[in-house]
């Protein structure tokens, strides 16, 4: 994105937007709420109009790009599909649909390759179960696994850690961890970093509608949270992605401070 | 079986069977996307069509084709642009679609509102058997799109801004949509009618989805039942000299009635029986 303001309805949500991901990145974007972090991510998926400055997705302008296939995203939303009963496989097989040429029937490779991210997401035994029927956790896990079902190189989450159970942060952290070490590039916007810390390259931070900090991961500090930011909490921060010393004095949610 | 022994009824019972087969394989994502009463919609704008029809001694059922399936077009794109909501553009086919079509009709020779009731209620004996040609041609297309789109209709109904992010050509699926629901009003719109054709969309799918664990299996259900009540309720209109389109919608209340009832009792009786193991 050079100087991107992005938004909807004509009304910008970001303002000169400079950011560039690169292959293999793990990158977390942080800030508080209403700041537009999940705008900076529907800007990629051409969810949110680009009003000035340009996007590019690998090196294509997005109102030109076509291989969708190669970006998958996890939607902010707990629950999948709407009043008509869906197997977690009927959903999980629509995140394989962008890899094909319309009407053209499902080959080995496809159905393999929905399997797969069903077995990656520990849903082999509820594939034939209706979504409906699963806990909030275990409907996240069926939208990430409609995500990797497309094989994407760059996979985008939405908050994919927010309102779900300790077991699914950690599904999900493992999960993205293989991914990032299999090369698959992963951006996505959190409040809460928590498993995720082992996982992330990079941070950004964004606050009121521009990146307030870019650069080194924050450190781990020992106790998984440093959310939810508020806007006082990205006044300390270097917007030139200093060494995490930046960090210092960030406040925690917890109230206690950051050494 | 006397009823057989009709040509008409031959005619009725063909039509029945092809709405019956169509009506829930397109209703199945109205649904899903809350666009139950776009059917609706679409009957009155066909009715303006069906009255051009017949002041000008034309095939109406061709001209209501031409009406839905516009009317169906614009309904899409004003959606899909966001000028304006879904219920307002629908609100503007309902009351313009059947204003245009009264005040045409009274233009006919002849003409009353009451020459339409056999279009918005179905009538039986008014199938032609080129009416029978015609609509076996739009249910094969109906079918066509629903069965072999089936996994990028339900990507689209069911997640959207989802599909969009992927690249699927979501207008162009959405758009087509409504065209084969334009062409399954005016299927319906001998046998059971231009204002009930909705409840052959949304009631089949609704009992259906009750007892179904899966997309696909709603589906089938809902078109076991949509065959099973517009079969009937032709058969029924004949020996019992009632409306066609009230008698199969009646039946298809009755289905959803039952299945909904059973459902719940065995419900109640599941969670009883829960609660007594784990007090015990």
């Amino acid at each position: 994105m050079r100087g991107a303001a992005v938004g909807y309805d004509e009304r910008p949500i970001l303002h000169e937007i400079d950011f560039r991901l690169e292959a293999g990145e793990a990158v977390a974007v942080l800030g508080p709420n209403g700041a537009g972090k999940s705008t900076l991510i529907r800007a990629i998926l051409g969810l949110a109009e680009v009003l000035a400055g340009s996007v590019e997705l690998c090196g294509v302008p997005r109102s030109s790009f076509r291989a969708w296939h190669r970006l998958g995203y996890v939607p902010q939303s707990h629950t999948v599909g709407g009043g008509i009963p869906s197997t977690v496989r009927e959903v999980v097989t629509s995140g394989r649909l962008a890899r094909k040429r319309i009407a053209r029937p499902f080959s080995a490779a496809d159905r393999g390759a929905i399997d797969a991210a069903i077995d990656t997401l520990g849903l082999s035994s509820q594939a034939r179960h209706p979504v409906g029927t699963l806990s909030g956790g275990q409907q996240r896990r069926v939208l990430i696994a409609r995500a990797l079902a497309g094989e994407p190189e760059l996979l985008v989450l939405d908050e994919p850690t927010a309102g779900v159970d300790a077991e699914t942060r950690t599904v999900l952290a493992d999960t993205l961890a293989r991914l990032v070490a299999g090369g698959t590039t992963i951006l996505f916007v959190t409040h809460e970093l928590g498993e995720m810390v082992p996982v992330i390259t990079r941070t950004v931070v964004v606050e009121r509608g521009r990146i307030s900090y870019d650069g080194a991961p924050l450190p781990d500090l020992g106790h998984g949270s440093v959310s939810p930011l508020q806007p006082a909490d990205c006044e300390h921060l270097d917007p030139h992605g200093a060494a995490p010393e930046s960090f210092s004095g960030l406040r925690l949610s917890t109230g206690l401070e950051a050494r | 079986m006397e009823f057989l022994s009709y040509e008409f009824m031959q005619r009725a019972l063909l039509a029945a069977l092809l709405v019956g087969l169509t009506a829930p394989t397109v209703g199945v994502y109205l649904v899903q996307r809350r666009l139950a009463l776009i059917g609706d919609g679409l009957g009155h704008v066909a009715l303006a069509g069906v009255a051009i029809g017949v002041l000008t001694s034309q095939a109406p059922v061709l001209i209501a084709l031409v009406f839905a399936v516009g009317g169906a077009l614009a309904l899409e794109l004003i959606r899909a642009r966001g000028r304006t909501s879904g219920d307002v553009a629908l609100a503007i086919m309902f009351y313009g679609g059947i204003a245009g079509g009264v005040v045409i009709i009274s233009q006919a020779p002849g003409g009353t509102p009451g020459n339409l009731n056999a279009f918005l209620f179905g009538a039986i004996t008014t199938t032609t058997g080129a009416d029978v040609a015609i609509f076996a041609l739009l249910c094969g297309v109906v079918l066509l799109v629903t069965l072999g789109l089936s996994r990028y209709l339900f990507a689209v109904s069911n997640d959207e801004e989802y599909a969009i992010a992927s690249g699927l050509p979501v207008l162009r699926l959405n758009l087509l949509l409504v065209v084969v629901t334009a062409m399954t009003v005016v299927v319906s719109m001998r046998v059971i009618g231009l204002l009930l054709i909705s409840a052959l969309m949304i009631l089949p799918i609704a009992a259906a989805q009750l007892i179904a664990s899966s997309f696909r299996q709603t589906v089938a259900i809902g078109v076991g039942i949509g065959v099973l009540v517009s079969v009937s309720g032709v058969t029924l209109s004949f020996y019992a000299d009632t409306p066609s389109g009230g008698t199969i919608v009646l039946l298809a209340i009755g289905v959803f009635s039952v299945v909904a009832l059973v459902r719940a009792v065995l419900t109640a009786a599941l969670r009883r029986r829960g609660s007594t193991a784990s007090a015990t």
